[in-house]
């Protein structure tokens, strides 16, 4: 009977004597007064404070960004539990945007590129329909950092899924097999690796010309070595275990051993490698850009292109939004991606997780 | 010792492989050569195309022209360049390299400098709100793109304060010191910036693990000051990989410069290789990458002896 009455009031009396509960509730008050008063600052910044000094724009930005992101963290832990790490979800939400905006673009939307000599040099403000201001030629900033954006993504993901499919069958080959295959991939790998990666770009870019194939081509060149050596490392500690031996003893074939025992053990942790490489390789394909020999500028504006500008005193000076916008949004992206990377490696290696 | 004569028989096809994908850089050129290298005016001067045929040695398939070049290399000669006669490979790497290895060791000691404190006292400070808060910063340091770090100082360290110039060289053969001191300070931060992150990380992570063992609480039991016990006892057995990575990334940055170089106009290798790739100077770029892949396999090599002096074990192994 007692038992029966307390679960009839059971949930009043944990509503109040949980302190999970308790701590969830205020860790959401937090986040929504912190992330609101971020949100409230960053527009005051973009729309009030325009004109001022640049260091109180700096500062009010910077105290903004820190307001939204700590705010977001504590909302994501109030919704759910303290045990879930707030800086990978919100990498994740903003991947997921940065997708939608792909997705919008590829569908035709900001697609708009024409110079508007008239408005140009215009600085962010979001009330006019150019939220993020126009460059040098009166071009959409907007519309050219989601572009950007595509091919950033494509370039990325493209060369890395080479890399990966590539890499991890001449890893595995490496791995299992030892001998004279293992040496030779050993050879190559570090003949790739160990000249200069940028110089190595620069000239295969220079010889067949700045296309976004040539450019993805040119990035599994170096992602192709980097997932290999990976692929062999973790072939090399599972070669070793004893359900491959006794799927040798079962008469197994090589083959079968590769793509049905080694494989999908290798798979995981390879995969979470590649994220922190796309980041990488995002990265690489801008320096290209800001070199001057990346992709063209004139038919594909891409972040790097965009942050080139910069290269140029009078951008920096008279209108800094042209390298900032697309500087942050890079920053966000491959923050992101090494957040994201790093969460699944923590989750999927193996090597990782038995220390 | 016998790893390490090992490592150097197995860095020599390294090398090889290398020079010869640099020297097969001509076969790709479309085109005439000579009109490619040159442009079309200098080309139609009497003796331009028979000096490019004689520095690239067109006449010689892939192979023999290798061979050539690989022995003009062992005897000490890099051969000169195409585009403007009479500069040699060897001069120009005399005035460049210095300038690039400048950069890259200033950088790579800052950045020791700076991450060997942060790193103990992270580890010290495990979960605390100093480490998540060094962690975060190390994060978005390391997602930083470098030349997004340059430009952001020279907006701050130019345009703002004009405290520094933006660009530009002065040799340390000049003697104006205060001057060399002000051109190097911001290309050393773009470049040390993600390596002290980096570091950071490694060493925080690698400290950990040593401050677990038994001879820690030993010394912390005979009342040594924490500080004591983390530079004397606990820095020496937790700075292994932070030495490996610290030589790598030296070897990295000689070639990996590329990017400072050209943002702050620095006369060094790396951009000079971006010149020569423009240009199509072929001897040149050859020359160059050579001398950088073998400063980098070598600083690799410098590394696993560096390894045995700090790691008994691997001394007697």
């Amino acid at each position: 009977m007692v038992e029966a009455s307390a679960a009839a009031h059971g949930s009043s009396v944990t509503e109040i004597a949980d302190p999970e509960r308790g701590r969830r509730v205020r860790s959401l008050m937090e986040g929504l007064v912190r992330s609101s008063a971020g949100v409230a600052l960053l527009v005051v910044q973009l729309n009030v404070l325009y004109d001022s000094t640049p260091w109180l724009q700096v500062v009010v930005s910077l105290l903004g960004f820190y307001l939204l992101v700590t705010g977001l963290s504590s909302l994501v832990r109030g919704m759910f539990g303290a045990r879930v790490e707030p800086a990978s979800w919100l990498s994740v939400a903003w991947l997921t945007v940065l997708l939608v905006f792909v997705c919008l673009q590829l569908a035709g939307l900001f697609d708009d590129l024409t110079a508007d000599f008239a408005n140009r040099e215009q600085p962010p403000e979001f009330s006019t329909h150019e939220p993020l201001g126009t460059d040098r030629v009166g071009k959409s900033v907007m519309n050219q950092a989601i572009q950007g954006a595509r091919v950033s993504l494509i370039v990325g993901i493209g060369s890395v899924g080479i890399g990966l499919a590539v890499g991890t069958v001449v890893g595995l080959v490496a791995g299992y097999f030892r001998g004279p295959a293992e040496g030779t991939f050993n050879i190559l790998t570090d003949s790739i690796l160990a000249f200069p990666a940028l110089i190595l770009l620069f000239t295969i870019v220079a010889i067949f010309g700045g296309s976004v194939l040539v450019v993805t081509l040119a990035l599994s060149m170096l992602s192709i070595p980097t997932m290999g050596r990976l692929a062999r490392a973790n072939t090399l500690t599972f070669a070793a275990r004893e359900f491959v031996t006794a799927a040798r003893a079962m008469g197994a074939s090589n083959s079968r051993i590769l793509f049905r025992e080694i494989l999908p053990n290798v798979a995981l942790p390879l995969a979470s490698y590649a994220v922190i490489i796309v980041a990488v390789v995002i990265v690489a394909e801008a320096s290209l850009s800001f070199l001057g020999v990346g992709i063209d500028p004139i038919s594909t504006p891409t972040w790097g292109n965009m942050i080139s500008e910069g290269r140029q005193q009078s951008v920096l000076t008279e209108a800094p939004h042209i390298v900032f916008v697309p500087g942050v949004l890079m920053f966000l992206t491959v923050l992101s991606l090494n957040r994201v990377g790093e969460s699944l490696r923590a989750l999927w290696d193996p090597r990782e997780s038995k220390l | 010792m016998k790893g390490i004569g090992r490592s150097i028989i197995r860095l020599i096809p390294v090398l090889l492989i290398v020079s010869f994908f640099t020297s097969s850089y001509v076969e790709f050129l479309s085109g005439d050569p000579a009109v490619r290298l040159l442009g079309l005016e200098r080309s139609q001067e009497p003796g331009a195309r028979e000096l490019v045929n004689r520095e690239l040695r067109l006449d010689d398939n892939v192979v023999v022209r290798y061979g050539k070049w690989l022995g003009d290399v062992v005897t000490g000669d890099l051969g000169e360049s195409v585009k403007t006669p009479g500069l040699t490979v060897a001069s120009e790497l005399r005035n460049r390299l210095p300038v690039t290895l400048e950069i890259a060791l200033v950088a790579q000691i800052f950045a020791l400098a700076v991450a060997i404190p942060l790193g103990v006292y992270a580890a010290y400070r495990a979960g605390r709100r100093v480490d998540r808060a060094l962690n975060s910063a190390s994060f978005a340091a390391i997602s930083v793109p470098q030349f997004l770090v340059g430009i952001l100082l020279v907006l701050i360290f130019f345009n703002q304060l004009d405290l520094l110039p933006p660009q530009g060289w002065t040799r340390l053969t000049e003697w104006d010191w205060w001057d060399h001191i002000k051109r190097l300070i911001m290309p050393v931060i773009a470049l040390s910036l993600t390596e002290i992150a980096v570091f950071q990380r490694l060493l925080r992570a690698d400290m950990m693990a040593t401050l677990q063992n038994d001879f820690v609480l030993t010394a912390r039991a005979k009342g040594m000051s924490p500080a004591h016990i983390l530079f004397r006892h606990a820095l020496r057995p937790s700075s292994f990989s932070l030495v490996t990575l610290a030589g790598v990334s030296t070897g990295r940055l000689i070639g990996g410069a590329v990017i400072i170089e050209v943002l702050f106009t620095i006369p060094g290798v790396g951009r000079k290789m971006v010149d020569s790739i423009l240009g199509n100077d072929l001897v040149m770029l050859q020359g160059m990458v050579i001398v950088v892949v073998a400063a980098y396999v070598l600083l690799n090599l410098l590394v696993e002896i560096t390894y045995a002096v700090l790691d008994p074990r691997i001394r007697r192994g």
